[in-house]
């Protein structure tokens, strides 16, 4: 009997410890929750998740909120919690018939947008790779007009995204290009 | 029937068990199958089995080994006794009190080193770090005290005092804390919005600082606020959040 009340006083202090850990980390049990906290701090949403796609240990989340678009990656801790990320958007340029962004971590770069001209069907982002050698990247996947691509290449705190950006293109169904930039963004 | 609870024996003092005491008393720690109890269960049987050989060797005449077999066949079948211990010692009660034990220190000791910093550096700004310290009083000509405080999603900022100083800057103090303990993290919006005269004018060259922790004080300067302005406007409208505050500035006492 003494140890059972010794073990639910231990899981009341774990569960209280838990809360603390947790809070003092921004440590979330469901991504969804981590992701509309670090909007609300951040006086921003919630937003509406448009999509939701797991790469590497994080969670990315194609959000919209007013005339605002967001893809902010949630990143898995420990196997069972999830790190608050940076929830927090920019707002979509109407004039353009395709508005984009980016964001990179670690290897990774990801450009993400929503098409403003409904006839848009394939984004195409070319790139430089380390080496210097161009790299085409393509999707004509859109959720709700919005869409991401997403690349491994170099990244370190020294590449700016200007650097290895060359050109953004994108088509109609019949191949026209509808839009063509080549400034970063 | 040793409990479930550690007791202390002086283990110095005893002999070390027979090899015959040793495999009874292994029969029986075999039957439990809370592993972290069977050292003391060990060491409760062999003082049991040891007591009851020395009263037969002093009570009845018996010899050490008479003694020791008669002790034995007392204690009955090591089985049976094992099953009765295992029963007693519930493994699986056992383990959750001794995996939740083990986690509640690890956690303690997390969150103790953690948490001490931040309790020391919200200690600190509330008993000593006030921003007020940082504008030389001989140099103010406006100070009002509006005491205003605005709600911003789980934010709460309270502006505590504006003052303007000889040399034009107007310095807006003010304390905020998150009850959703995102300072906690050190993640948490710390800006204030946008800060204009009643003619509409902004204005945003300036400096400030901020204390970090869970409640924070902090400062934000405006550089060249003209003297003759009456209010101060500070307007947050972004992202579906809204807050207006006007703030009368008073007279300039002491200009120049």
């Amino acid at each position: 009997m003494a140890r059972l009340k010794k073990t639910i006083r231990n899981l009341l202090l774990i569960a209280v410890l838990l809360f603390l850990f947790m809070k003092l980390n921004g440590l979330y049990f469901s991504p969804v929750e981590a992701l509309h906290t670090s909007e609300r701090d951040l006086h921003y949403g919630p937003s509406e998740i448009i999509h939701s796609f797991d790469h590497g240990k994080s969670r990315y989340f194609l959000t919209r909120y007013q005339d605002m678009i967001s893809c902010s990656p949630i990143d898995r801790f420990l196997g069972v919690f999830w790190r608050y990320g940076t929830g927090h958007g920019i707002e979509n340029k109407k004039e353009r018939p395709l508005f984009t962004s980016y964001r990179s971590k670690e290897e990774e770069w990801l450009i993400y947008g929503i098409r403003n001209d409904p006839s848009i069907v394939r984004v195409e982002i070319e790139v430089k790779n380390a080496e210097g050698e161009t790299e085409i990247y393509t999707s004509d996947t859109f959720y709700e007009d919005m869409f991401y691509i997403m690349w491994e290449g170099e990244n370190d705190s020294d590449v700016l995204f200007s650097e290895i950006f060359v050109g953004l293109k994108a088509y109609d169904d019949k191949g026209t290009v509808v839009y063509d930039s080549d400034f970063p963004i | 029937m040793p409990s479930p609870e550690t007791r202390e024996f002086s283990v110095e003092a005893r002999q070390a068990p027979s090899p015959a005491v040793k495999e009874f008393i292994h029969k029986v720690v075999n039957r439990v199958h809370f592993f972290p109890d069977r050292h003391d269960i060990e060491l409760e049987l062999a003082a049991h089995i040891e007591d009851s050989m020395l009263f037969l060797q002093e009570e009845g005449g018996l010899s050490q080994e008479e003694a020791e077999k008669a002790a034995l066949e007392r204690m009955g079948d090591a089985v049976e006794i094992g099953i009765a211990l295992n029963r007693q010692h519930n493994p699986v009660l056992g383990y959750i009190w001794y995996f939740s034990r083990i986690i509640a220190v690890l956690l303690c000791i997390i969150v103790i080193f953690q948490s001490v910093p931040m309790l020391l550096v919200s200690g600190w700004t509330i008993l000593f770090d006030h921003p007020i310290r940082d504008i030389p009083k001989e140099s103010i000509v406006r100070h009002v005290k509006p005491n205003e405080l605005i709600k911003l999603d789980s934010r709460r900022i309270r502006i505590t005092d504006v003052i303007q100083t000889e040399d034009g800057d107007l310095h807006v103090l003010y304390s905020s804390y998150n009850l959703s303990f995102s300072g906690l993290h050190g993640w948490s919006s710390s800006g204030l919005g946008i800060f204009k005269d009643e003619d509409g004018e902004t204005y945003f060259n300036g400096g400030g600082r901020s204390s970090a922790g869970i409640y924070s004080r902090a400062r934000r300067s405006l550089d060249n606020f003209p003297f003759e302005k009456e209010k101060l406007i500070i307007e947050w409208d972004y992202a579906g959040r809204y807050y207006k505050v006007e703030i009368p500035l008073g007279e300039v006492v002491n200009n120049g």
